[in-house]
């Protein structure tokens, strides 16, 4: 179908049904005019109509072939077929809710699922700057016919790649581990990323110190992403920390209880009560 | 009364159309008169094939039509060949003649 016939058979579409009485009309001055022809050849007139009609065949008929010309045979046989199955559900009403819904679950399962991988294993980390060019470097190892592949290797093996390496242009190190985090009794086991230097090159961000208010700041100011280092601080991390305000907050309201206390005896002690003092008692 | 002799041949009804529309313009009845006329009523055009044929035609931009006054006063829908039309006109004008030359290739063949 070239450009100019899909034109044309749009514009007879939305047209069909005004074309549909043009083309009634137009049998009709056929058999008009046919049935004069034959009136004078010599038939009647009844019979020269009569004949004339039979010749010219049913409008109807005419319609119907002429509609393949008006629109997209295949778009009407679809939407024909679409409201036969329509009329067909409206009828088990049952049956239709529960192939919605069993479609509607099965979808969305799917489509879940396939969000999840995309995102986990299709995608490219965010930044980087050639994530097409980075690989992730495995070691493997084999021995009595048994064949192994870490996910993790020394830090060592590390230094010896990237300083032997040469099928690379750039090496860098992730690794990550749960240790303790803070000073004293603030120490809490935190989850820490740990990456070499040459590990920021990869990326189109450069390394800040986490907090949300320097983020907006820089992001602000320079107009670039930026990626946040530090200590992940975890539900349980920032309710241990409450937890540790308020019992400061209590041992320094004690402290000041005993301090107040303390004080008030001590001044108890110089205030001589007249009524009181033994060396004043009169002998009865 | 039809005579199947009559009836045109199967894939040249679009020919028939298009080489008498190069004369003139003509309203369906016109058309299908001057198809039976011009072959000395050896073709008649089924009507119920006609109609149809035209609005194919149309929609493949080989001919248009506009209405218009009849000799007669009624006001018929007539159509007119285009510059589309001519190209499509002279290829099945050859496609017809390699085809009668093959049948007669064969009719000879199989005399001798």
């Amino acid at each position: 179908v070239t450009p100019g016939e899909f034109w044309r058979r749009t514009i007879a579409w939305v047209r069909r049904r005004e074309l549909e009485r043009e083309l009634t009309s137009e049998l009709n001055a056929h058999a008009e005019l046919l049935a004069r022809d034959l009136e004078r050849e010599g038939f009647s007139e009844d019979d020269a109509r009569v004949e004339a009609r039979r010749q010219v065949g049913s409008p109807l008929r005419a319609r119907e072939a002429s509609r393949d010309a008006w629109g997209f045979p295949a778009l009407d046989a679809m939407l024909h077929d679409l409201r036969y199955a329509v009329r067909g559900l409206r009828r088990s009403a049952g049956f239709t809710a529960t192939v919605v819904v069993t479609l509607a679950l099965g979808i969305g399962a799917n489509t879940t699922m396939f969000s999840i991988i995309d995102r986990l294993m299709f995608r490219p980390y965010p930044y980087m700057r050639a994530p097409n060019e980075v690989r992730r470097v495995y070691l493997r190892t084999t021995a009595r016919g048994r064949t192994l592949t870490y996910a993790t290797m020394p830090y060592t093996r590390y230094l010896d790649i990237a300083r032997a390496s040469r099928s690379f242009s750039q090496v860098a190190s992730v690794s990550e581990w749960r240790l303790a985090v803070g000073t004293g009794q603030n120490t809490r086991v935190g989850h820490v990323d740990g990456v070499s230097a040459s590990f920021f090159d990869l990326f189109d961000a450069p390394p800040r110190r986490r907090g949300p208010a320097a983020e907006r700041v820089t992001r602000r100011r320079a107009r670039l992403p930026v990626l946040a280092i530090g200590v992940r601080r975890t539900k349980r991390h920032r309710s241990a920390a409450a937890d540790r305000a308020r019992e400061v907050h209590r041992h320094r309201r004690r402290s000041r209880r005993i301090r107040r206390n303390r004080e008030q005896r001590r001044r108890a002690r110089f205030v001589r009560p007249d009524h009181d003092d033994p060396r004043e008692r009169q002998p009865v | 009364v039809d005579d199947p002799r009559s009836q045109i041949l199967a894939g040249t009804l679009d020919l028939l159309v298009l080489k008498t529309l190069s004369a003139e313009p003509f309203h369906g009845y016109g058309l299908a008169q001057h198809i039976k006329r011009l072959s000395r009523d050896a073709l008649r055009v089924e009507e119920g094939s006609l109609y149809p044929a035209l609005q194919r035609m149309q929609a493949k931009g080989w001919i248009a039509s506009e209405l218009k006054k009849s000799p007669t006063g009624r006001t018929a829908r007539y159509y007119r060949l285009t510059a589309a039309g001519r190209r499509q006109l002279g290829e099945e004008e050859s496609e017809f003649q390699r085809a009668v030359a093959a049948t007669m290739r064969v009719l000879k063949g199989a005399k001798s």
